[in-house]
């Protein structure tokens, strides 16, 4: 994932005296895609199998091509494109990588945006008026997720948001809280599926499955007032209906890892 | 303003047109004018049922694709003056019905008529999705089995989200539960799931319970909703059921067994 910081300008019309328009800063945590390899053809049938594993993450998500591990000059940007825009994202930019490559993506149109190093606010030109007090003063933060969950970098800035869901949860249905923790006040039925990358607390029955710290987050715990989940996870660490102790069942709970270790515990 | 009904339950076979068919003729019994639609296309039934197979003229598909008009397609029933039975077509598929299309037959059918039911197919594909488009209520009719019950679960997700009413954000779908093929033996026996099971499951109000019968299947195969076979338990039931959703106060029945006595003199 990756932070992309955007500096708080004011830009006015210096005939009107009516402001125009005005430009925030926004930090947000984006996919980044790392590639390896230009064949296309490798990169769509990989991608796609990611994709298939949690469609309802990436669908219509903007994503960053990482080029740092890309070794050649050159690289089809606009049937890169395609391919991203056929699997129903949106490519935005590039970060990494040699020059020319920049260059090229320059010519289609993405952004090339910095690795690493802190970024110095830029200097504006007259009609234009920075307000200095909301410019992150941190240095840039660049972090990746890891394909395997066991070992995620966590983003050192993210907006945490959480979410309270007051009716029922069907089956079928499918709820994420990205950034945050995920309240169920009534009961979440057998076959739907709740995911959050903090705390799952459910206030009603769970039949279905919770899957709390889908981002890594080994702390997270999960909640529930009755468990006759089908599924619970923590940080990528399951346990299925079938493993769960008799004892737990239609019990208070409360869920977390110890060690690795998914502990279920009655309240 | 006509109330839009949907009879529906995502399992098949479970007694969505034998309601229809009965729940539309005790509506129309108590005075309210009264269309029924039969969302079925290609697998029409309902006019079976209602005992009106042999003066089908024109169809829903025709009247969506302006061949009739909505009074042509019509078909007053012969034993209740407020009752009309728009049938299904039998020689096309669902791909025949469009949103914009039944929204206009609603919409017209709405101007003259109190109450439009309408008979969902099974499954949750176009047909399915379109019945329950429109509606105001849903009554969710469902076997106590649990495959029944988790149909009618996912049933309710997609209602939640995908109705008329979900997507412009007015009033939910009211929601009804209806138990049908209720057997208080077998439930005894614990080789069916009892009502409290089903509610707790489904946690969703109850509008009543139509107890398994071989009248029903009798009253199908002579073209007769079983709601006017009024010695009939299913009858009962079925005009409970309109009672209740008209909002009369009327205990439930038919969830115990009936004792010696009770079956003597048939209470």
């Amino acid at each position: 994932m990756q932070q992309i910081f955007a500096n708080h300008i004011r830009i006015f019309n210096t005939t009107v005296t009516t402001v125009a328009l005005e430009l925030r800063s926004g930090s947000y945590t984006l996919p980044t895609l790392r590639l390896f390899d230009g064949n296309l053809d490798l990169i769509q049938q990989q991608l796609k199998q990611k994709i298939d594993q949690a469609p309802s993450f990436f669908i219509h998500s903007p994503v960053v091509i990482d080029l740092q591990e890309f070794t050649d000059d050159e690289l089809d940007f606009p049937a890169l494109t395609k391919v991203i825009s056929s699997l129903k994202m949106h490519m935005i930019g590039v970060r990494g990588g040699s020059p020319e490559l920049h260059a090229l993506a320059t010519e289609c149109d993405l952004a090339v945006l910095t690795v690493g190093a802190a970024r110095s606010p830029e200097k504006t030109s007259v009609d234009q008026e920075i307000d200095t007090s909301k410019q992150p003063d941190a240095s840039n933060v660049v972090t990746d997720v890891n394909d395997d969950p066991q070992e995620p970098e966590q983003p050192d800035l993210v907006m945490f948001t959480s979410e309270t869901i007051s009716t029922p949860i069907r089956s079928g249905q499918r709820r994420y809280t990205r950034h945050g923790d995920l309240i169920a006040l009534a009961q979440v039925s057998e076959g739907a599926e709740l995911m959050a990358d903090g705390n799952i607390h459910i206030y009603g029955t769970l039949r279905g499955r919770a899957l709390a710290g889908v981002q890594g987050d080994t702390s997270a715990r999960i909640y529930c007032q009755n468990l006759q989940a089908e599924l619970v996870a923590i940080a990528g660490h399951y346990q299925v209906s079938e493993d769960i102790d008799d004892d737990l069942r239609n019990q208070p709970v409360q869920i977390y890892l110890n060690d690795q270790t998914l502990v279920i515990e009655k309240l | 303003m006509a109330r839009t009904i949907v009879i529906t339950s995502g399992k098949g076979g479970v007694g969505k047109t034998t309601t229809s068919a009965s729940f539309a003729m005790g509506l129309a019994k108590k005075g309210h004018k009264t269309a029924v639609i039969d969302f079925d296309v290609g697998l029409r039934n309902l006019d079976l049922i209602m005992g009106c197979e042999r003066r089908v003229v024109y169809d829903l598909v025709n009247v969506i694709n302006d061949e009739a008009n909505l009074n042509q397609a019509l078909i007053r029933d012969k034993r209740c003056d407020n009752l009309y039975i728009l049938p299904a077509s039998q020689t096309r598929d669902k791909d025949a019905l469009s949103q914009e299309g039944i929204g206009k037959v609603i919409d017209e059918l709405s101007k003259d008529y109190d109450y439009i039911v309408c008979d969902s197919p099974a499954g949750i594909e176009k047909g399915a999705m379109l019945a329950m488009y429109f509606a105001d209520d849903a009554i969710i009719v469902t076997n106590p089995e649990v495959s029944s019950v988790r149909d009618s679960d996912r049933m309710l997700g997609i209602m939640a989200s995908k109705s008329r009413r979900a997507e412009q954000n007015d009033e939910p779908v009211t929601e009804y539960l209806l138990l049908t093929r209720y057997d208080p033996s077998r439930v005894k026996r614990g080789d069916m799931l009892s009502v409290e099971d089903v509610q707790e499951i489904l946690s969703m109000d109850l509008l009543g319970v139509i107890p398994e019968s071989q009248d029903i299947l009798n009253a199908s195969n002579s073209g007769e909703p079983v709601i006017l076979q009024e010695k009939t338990d299913a009858a009962k039931a079925y005009k409970d059921v309109v009672g209740r959703y008209l909002g009369e106060d009327i205990p439930q029945r038919f969830i115990n067994q009936k004792g010696f006595l009770g079956r003597l003199f048939g209470g």
